[in-house]
């Protein structure tokens, strides 16, 4: 888009360039007295070429090297039997120099330097014809000035055009949410970059690779290629050098037995981490090369790609955070499983003697040895039976012990009741962007809002709210609002919304009866899932609740204590 | 009638099968009771059983599980009918897994009566 812009705006440029030559030309002709040709040949070859360079431009010939020489043709046709000495002459001969940046081709970042190229032999041969074809120093040294600024900001645009590519293609792994494997896209980007880039083209990057520096060892994170195995020579004295130098070189390296010898190191400190960039390349690093590598193209992206790694470790980080959760969940779900294999096992012995004395009761009182017999086996089961029920009330202990239950929660963190303003604010809004959102504050400043804390578990928190979501989405009309009340001691949020036709209100009300009671949830419980999570998570976190219904209105209270 | 019984818990349900034999068969099953699958030995005198009743989870010192056992069972030429004792309620899609057949389950807890129930069951079955 931005070089679509740019692209256009040169175009505008471009003609008012020519318009400019034009004037500037008609001026020089005007104020003149020594004109070569007369008034008419002035007018027709300026109008020749205001026709042409249009004809040029709509043309399938429009290229800046056409363009470029038609503008000298009509600047050497001006400046014709004039004194090339004079200034305005003379910066007439070098405005196509000034003005090159503004080249209307469409890729400038392949031609604005080229262009530039083109235009320096026009201006050499324009300076030494229209010197009556002497060579005059004098007359050359603005040109070489200009080659020399030139140079200058060619280095500059070659690092501005490195780090737009690499940053970009960087800022897109994060928005893209890539993975590991695609990491090596970035390496290959900016290989490709490096070995297409002026000045450090000569380089040749073969392999760029990522290590660690952890207890005195040199752990590889990624490279642009697969890496079996590795190792460096001496290493105590290369990490040694890496700490102390901001490019070590010509380092002997062995990739998947392989040596090298033409190597850059470079360390990028990021948080309390050093990671260490290799890069192999195919000839050493002059140390124009080095300066230029290290300062000025280099370090910046690798900084950047630091902490792309940093984001990447941390981000896989909390994903076994999160794994280590599911896992303890999975465990205790397995454990649960195994205890009531365990149960079922036990069950046995009793079934068994409850069994044997029916048997014993329904045997002929004339078949006295069965009897005796079964009279025995259900004393022996008896015993063992009882043994049985204490295995199993100890298992049982086991998955009902709190402590050792994933569901219940833990952990609980202090946050500020703005934070609890926007996770909920932020639920809700996902749910509902058009429905109403009222925040009742009279007691409390804004500062307050930053800085008192309530104490919950985010993650059940919203599990609150999803539960409370779903049973609005199911059953309210359009008439829904969230209601936040900050109180001196508490903050109250509502959930209020008109109840839809869907709903038995016989049921509801008895529903909202029961989950505001504590005498017989424990017998309703069974019935109400949804209902459940509410109350068993709330009454976890010391979350207060109370439901009603009134005039149509439904109502879900949530009531969070400030810590004092 | 001779049983091979593989179970692991034997404590737990031998004392219902000696009532069962007792009360339902009048002494004329011959239970031989085995806590692994090695301890049995050769697997192929498995033939000279008419049912083997295999416990799935079989104690840790076991060779094979209840499924592997019955697999190789499976593979002999003169088989016994076979049975499944377990607490597990997910048997049936194990045996789908390990692409093994229908086999008949009786699931703990056990007494006398389901024993009995279940072998003549099994017994009828061709």
């Amino acid at each position: 888009m931005l070089k679509q812009i740019d692209y256009h705006l040169r175009v505008i440029f471009s003609i008012i360039y020519r318009f400019l030559i034009f004037f500037y030309s008609l001026t020089i002709v005007l104020t003149s007295k020594d004109n070569s040709f007369g008034t008419v040949e002035y007018l027709g070859v300026s109008l020749f070429f205001i026709v042409s360079f249009f004809l040029l431009r709509k043309s399938k010939f429009n290229k800046p090297f056409l363009r470029l020489l038609l503008d000298y043709c009509f600047i050497y046709f001006i400046l014709f039997g004039r004194p090339i000495s004079e200034f305005a002459n003379y910066f007439l001969l070098i405005l196509p120099i000034i003005n090159a940046s503004n080249n209307s081709s469409e890729n400038i970042d392949n031609v604005v330097f080229c262009k530039r190229y083109y235009v320096y032999p026009f201006c050499v041969i324009g300076i030494i014809a229209l010197n009556k074809f002497t060579f005059d120093l004098k007359l050359l040294i603005p040109v070489i000035v200009l080659v020399c600024i030139d140079q200058f900001l060619k280095l500059r645009q070659t690092i501005e055009n490195v780090h737009s590519t690499i940053f970009k293609i960087i800022d897109e792994f994060y928005t893209k949410n890539y993975g590991q494997k695609e990491l090596t896209i970035i390496y290959e980007e900016l290989i490709q970059t490096i070995n297409t880039t002026a000045y450090i083209r000569n380089l040749k990057v073969k392999a760029i690779s990522c290590f660690i520096i952890k207890a005195d060892k040199l752990l590889l994170v990624n490279s642009s290629n697969y890496i079996i195995e590795y190792s460096f020579e001496d290493l105590p004295s290369l990490i040694k050098e890496i700490n102390t130098q901001p490019l070590v070189t010509g380092r002997s390296v062995v990739i998947n037995k392989e040596e090298y010898n033409n190597s850059i190191f470079t360390l990028i400190a990021c948080d309390e981490k050093k990671y260490v960039f290799l890069i192999l390349t195919e000839k050493s690093i002059s140390l124009f090369s080095k300066r230029i590598l290290s300062r000025v193209i280099l370090f910046p992206v690798l900084r950047h790609l630091g902490r792309l790694f940093e984001t990447q470790f941390r981000l896989n980080k909390s994903k076994i955070d999160v794994l280590q959760g599911l896992k303890n969940k999975s465990d205790y779900v397995l454990k649960a499983t195994e205890v009531m294999h365990y149960v079922k096992g036990s069950l046995s012995p009793i079934k068994s003697a409850l069994t044997t004395s029916k048997l014993y009761d329904a045997t002929d009182v004339k078949d006295v040895k069965m009897r005796d017999y079964l009279l025995e086996q259900f004393v022996s089961q008896r015993d063992h039976a009882l043994s049985e029920i204490k295995n199993i009330t100890d298992r049982a202990k086991l998955i009902l012990e709190n402590s050792k239950n994933p569901y219940i929660i833990q952990v609980f963190k202090d946050y500020t009741l703005y934070e609890l303003f926007v996770i909920t604010q932020r639920k809700w809004i996902d749910n509902f962007p058009h429905s109403k959102i009222t925040v009742k504050n009279e007691v409390l400043d804004i500062k307050s809002l930053t800085e008192k804390m309530c104490s919950y578990n985010s993650d059940y928190l919203l599990i609150i709210y999803t539960d409370v979501i779903s049973n609005i989405e199911k059953y309210a009309t359009e008439n829904k609002e969230l209601l936040f009340t900050f109180e001196r001691d508490f903050v109250l949020i509502t959930f209020r919304n008109e109840v839809n036709n869907r709903v038995e209100l016989k049921k509801l009300i008895k529903t909202i009866e029961d989950f505001n009671s504590n005498e017989k949830w424990e017998i309703h419980k069974r019935n109400s899932h949804g209902w459940t999570h509410i109350r068993m998570y709330c009454h976890q976190m010391r979350i207060g609740y109370f439901a009603r219904y009134e005039n149509s209105m439904y109502e879900l209270e949530l009531k969070i204590m400030i810590k004092k | 009638m001779k049983i091979a019984l593989f179970e692991n818990e034997l404590h737990k349900v031998e004392v219902q099968f000696d009532i069962c034999n007792k009360v339902f068969f009048k002494d004329s099953l011959e239970i031989n009771t085995f806590t692994n699958s090695q301890v049995f030995g050769d697997i192929n005198e498995i033939s000279n059983y008419d049912l083997a009743i295999i416990d799935i989870s079989l104690s840790s010192h076991s060779d094979k599980d209840g499924y592997n056992l019955i697999a190789q069972i499976l593979k002999l030429q003169k088989q016994p009918k076979l049975l499944i004792l377990t607490g597990s309620g997910n048997i049936q899609s194990g045996l789908e897994e390990r692409k093994l057949p229908f086999i008949p389950i009786m699931e703990k807890p056990v007494d006398a009566v389901d024993i009995a129930n279940k072998i003549k069951e099994v017994m009828k079955t061709k």
